[in-house]
């Protein structure tokens, strides 16, 4: 039992390093290689902007998924902007002053949207702690109770 | 003629079911046994009603009767026949009926096939179903009557929403709307026990079986759901946190915390209380997905039917949440289990874990469904929760229960010790890591990408060598093949076989929304005929679209040549056609679809001019998605199937 355990390959230090270096020599070509800007990467830019604008007049879609002309129009306006130099927080911000913080499908975390963050984030820590706690109490003090 | 029938039939339905409801409570509490038959007579009878009046509602839009408001509201002279049942459930009307009826052979069969039901416990059940059958029959009779005829004659009708003349549409909203009503019955049974001085394991049998088929109902519409949007939407995604796929994506999610916590009380006793939270919970976010559907507040692609029906439904919601909440209450000081946990390293403290996270993920995407409506009524502020907050808040959620899902089934019942679970991920952790090492040589460098085909990795190979393992077991010392060794040992535990196969299906679909979600390649352009286009290795030929005018709509086909690094591959032609009536279009791309990926094109706009805007993708590992499906059924059927003439319980 115990030698399988020694023979256990992540558990040993050499080859971790072994792992480790190899890992490092293929990830850094590839990093160096992804720092190269082109044409095609404006254009995925344009993209992850266009899911980022939700569309005004249709329902729960963003501009990325609709073809209604005030989406088309919007999409050419963030290609536009990408050609003249802004940036993406710039391009969010314009269409943020002109059609309010709703355009965005992210809006700023501030005022109400903090309760839409907070309150989930704590109910699945208070949930997965007070879990814990309750196999923590079942298990070492034999209390009899429940989750 | 057909409408008359219907309306009819449905009048004594809601009768024979107020009289069932009665019958079984008071024959129960009388003691009156031929009462108690005679309600669930009537609740057999109560499903050839429903179904007649059913088939009557078909018969009248197969008639073009436009005399029914309905009727000439979702079908036209042009819509050809074979639409006819997807526009039965087009509306509001239609899809309540279709629920009622559902619930009906739903009930018949719960009654029929009682299990090892006490006699004295099943009048509860029916007496419960019924009170949820004399909601729906007493809405459509008085608030939504899908055999309403119009005082002035009507020559045509509205026709049909183009976005449902999909084959999908044939599944995916029944799959859903039967999903959802099966979900009151694993309550009924948890209900019907209380109230009856059941307080053990006496429903755990019923509960997980009906738990089980809500829950292969909603995956398989979720899924086909899914396939539609991909196929017809036009935009390329599956998937976007609408709140009404969220409403049916909820109680699912809670039902697969449901059918995992039931399996430790079935084996050990033990979650009596919180089986009981948990299926209440389903049944109310089954109800919330019901009331969101049926005119609730919320914005949506889905708002098919806006009506006033959403105060009724939220008033019945509310009851569907008191009424089990309170006996549940009252009875609380007398459940107990009769075991408690014995280590943090078991089976039992997995299932809780994975429990909590799948709650976690219900309520996250509840919060975000509901906070915008909180918000406008509390502060008067309108705002936006769409996709980045469900992405990230649940998406890491997702990924520690995809890790657990992998670990879990490998710890022993009880009591366990690290050695052990170390020992058993041995092999996987190796194959990760060779994983990870293929994985970084072939470019795939961003994180989560990286860590989700880590634990898919992880989880299948623990999977595959259990099956090694158990085989090898079976085989050994016997004459038996392998392909029958495979075969015996499913058959031996087949919830946990069974579970391993849907497992595997769950694995298939997270490879499809990874690579879907991160890897994907889009452009849109703008074509004229003869020009090209190239986009990841594959060269796009737009040859020219053909014009086809139909009664209703007019259809464009665009022809493209497509080839794959110089070789040609096919002819694709997607559609799009324009309705004037709805002033509205509907896509259907083409669609290439291989393991490694889809390329998928569609006409977003048709210019005067002849030239075409189109939207290429290369999505990658979509396929694995829709083959998920048939796997989520054969795993759901295997575990479901009864071993004749014993007992599982260990």
């Amino acid at each position: 039992m115990y030698r399988t355990l020694l023979s256990f390959p992540i558990v040993s230090i050499p080859v971790l390093i072994v792992y480790i270096s190899i890992t490092v020599l293929v990830l850094w070509p590839s990093y160096i290689y992804a720092q190269s800007p082109d044409k095609e990467m404006l254009e995925e830019k344009a993209q992850k902007i266009d899911q980022m604008l939700m569309c005004p007049v249709c329902p729960a879609e963003s501009i990325d998924q609709v073809q209604v002309e005030v989406a088309k129009q919007m999409r050419l306006k963030v290609r536009d902007m990408l050609g003249e130099g802004y940036t993406e927080e710039e391009i969010l911000t314009y269409f943020e002053q002109r059609y309010g913080s709703n355009i965005l499908a992210a809006p700023p975390i501030r005022g109400t949207m903090v309760l839409a963050w907070v309150i989930p984030l704590v109910i699945v820590g208070v949930m997965i702690l007070s879990g814990v706690w309750v196999l923590y109490n079942m298990v070492y003090r034999k209390s009899g109770s429940e989750g | 003629m057909f409408a008359d029938v219907g309306s009819l039939l449905l009048w004594i339905s809601l009768v024979v079911s107020v009289y069932a409801l009665i019958a079984s409570i008071s024959g129960r509490l009388l003691n009156v046994n031929e009462l108690i038959v005679s309600s669930y007579r009537s609740i057999y009878m109560l499903l050839v009603l429903c179904v007649v009046s059913t088939t009557c509602l078909v018969g009248a839009f197969v008639t073009n009767d436009f005399s029914v408001i309905y009727v000439a509201a979702h079908s036209n002279l042009a819509m050809p026949n074979i639409y006819t049942w997807v526009a039965f459930y087009a509306g509001n009307e239609g899809s309540l009926l279709f629920i009622a009826t559902v619930l009906s052979i739903l009930t018949g069969l719960a009654i029929r096939f009682k299990g090892n039901t006490d006699a004295e416990i099943l009048p509860f059940v029916a007496a419960i179903l019924m009170l949820v059958m004399t909601f729906f029959l007493t809405v459509i009779i008085f608030m939504a009557d899908p055999f309403e005829k119009s005082a002035v004659p009507v020559i045509d009708g509205q026709g049909i929403n183009p976005l449902l003349t999909h084959f999908g549409m044939f599944f995916h909203p029944p799959a859903l709307m039967s999903g959802l009503i099966c979900c009151s019955i694993p309550m009924a049974f948890s209900l019907a026990h209380l109230i009856g001085g059941k307080y053990q394991d006496e429903w755990v049998d019923q509960g997980r079986l009906w738990g089980l088929v809500a829950w292969a109902l909603l995956a398989t519409g979720l899924l086909l759901g899914s396939w539609w949007a991909y196929t017809i939407l036009g935009w390329g995604g599956f998937w976007f946190w609408d709140p009404v796929e969220n409403a049916a994506f909820m109680p699912w999610i809670a039902l697969t915390a449901f059918i995992h916590s039931i399996i430790v009380q079935k084996r050990r006793s033990m979650f009596r209380i919180w089986n009981v939270v948990i299926v209440n919970m389903v049944f109310a976010l089954s109800l919330y997905g019901m009331f969101v559907n049926r005119g609730g507040p919320v914005p949506s692609v889905h708002s098919f039917g806006a009506s006033n029906l959403g105060w009724v439904f939220l008033a019945f919601l509310c009851a569907g949440i008191i009424v089990p909440f309170s006996v549940f209450l009252y009875k609380l000081g007398k459940m107990r289990s009769e075991r408690s946990l014995e280590s943090m390293l078991s089976r039992e403290a997995a299932f809780l874990i994975n429990n909590l996270l799948l709650l976690g993920i219900a309520f996250v995407t509840l919060w975000g469904t509901v906070y915008p409506l909180i918000s406008d009524l509390l502060f008067s502020e309108q705002i936006t929760i769409a996709r980045p907050y469900y992405d990230q808040v649940n998406g890491p959620i997702m990924l520690v229960l995809l890790l657990i899902m992998g670990i879990g089934p490998l710890i022993p019942w009880r009591n366990s010790n690290y050695r052990v679970v170390l020992i058993a991920l041995k092999y996987p952790l190796i194959v990760t890591f060779l994983m990870f090492v293929v994985l970084i040589i072939f470019g795939v460098t961003k994180l989560v990408p990286l860590v989700s085909f880590g634990i898919i990795t992880l989880v299948a190979t623990g999977i595959i060598r259990e099956w090694f393992n158990g085989v090898r077991i079976m085989s050994s010392g016997s004459l038996l093949t392998i392909p029958k060794s495979f075969f015996r040992l499913i058959m031996a535990n087949r919830t946990r076989y069974g579970g391993y196969i849907v497992h595997i299906s769950v694995l298939m679909v997270a490879l499809g929304v990874v690579g879907g979600s991160f890897y994907d390649q889009q452009r849109d352009v703008i074509m004229q005929v003869g020009d090209s286009y190239a986009i990841s290795g594959y060269d796009i030929t737009y040859i020219g679209t053909e014009e086809v005018m139909f009664p209703d709509r007019t259809e464009f086909t665009s022809v493209i040549d497509v080839s794959k690094n110089g070789s040609y591959l096919s002819q694709m032609t997607p559609k799009r056609s324009f309705y004037p009536s709805f002033n509205m279009a509907s896509t259907r791309a083409a669609i290439r679809s291989t393991p490694v990926e889809d390329f998928y094109v569609v006409p977003s706009e048709n210019m005067p001019d002849g030239s075409v805007g189109f939207r290429f993708m290369v999505n990658p590992l979509i396929w694995w998605m829709w083959v998920a499906g048939p796997f989520v059924i054969i795993g759901t059927l295997i575990s479901l199937w009864p071993r004749p003439g014993s007992n599982i319980r260990s």
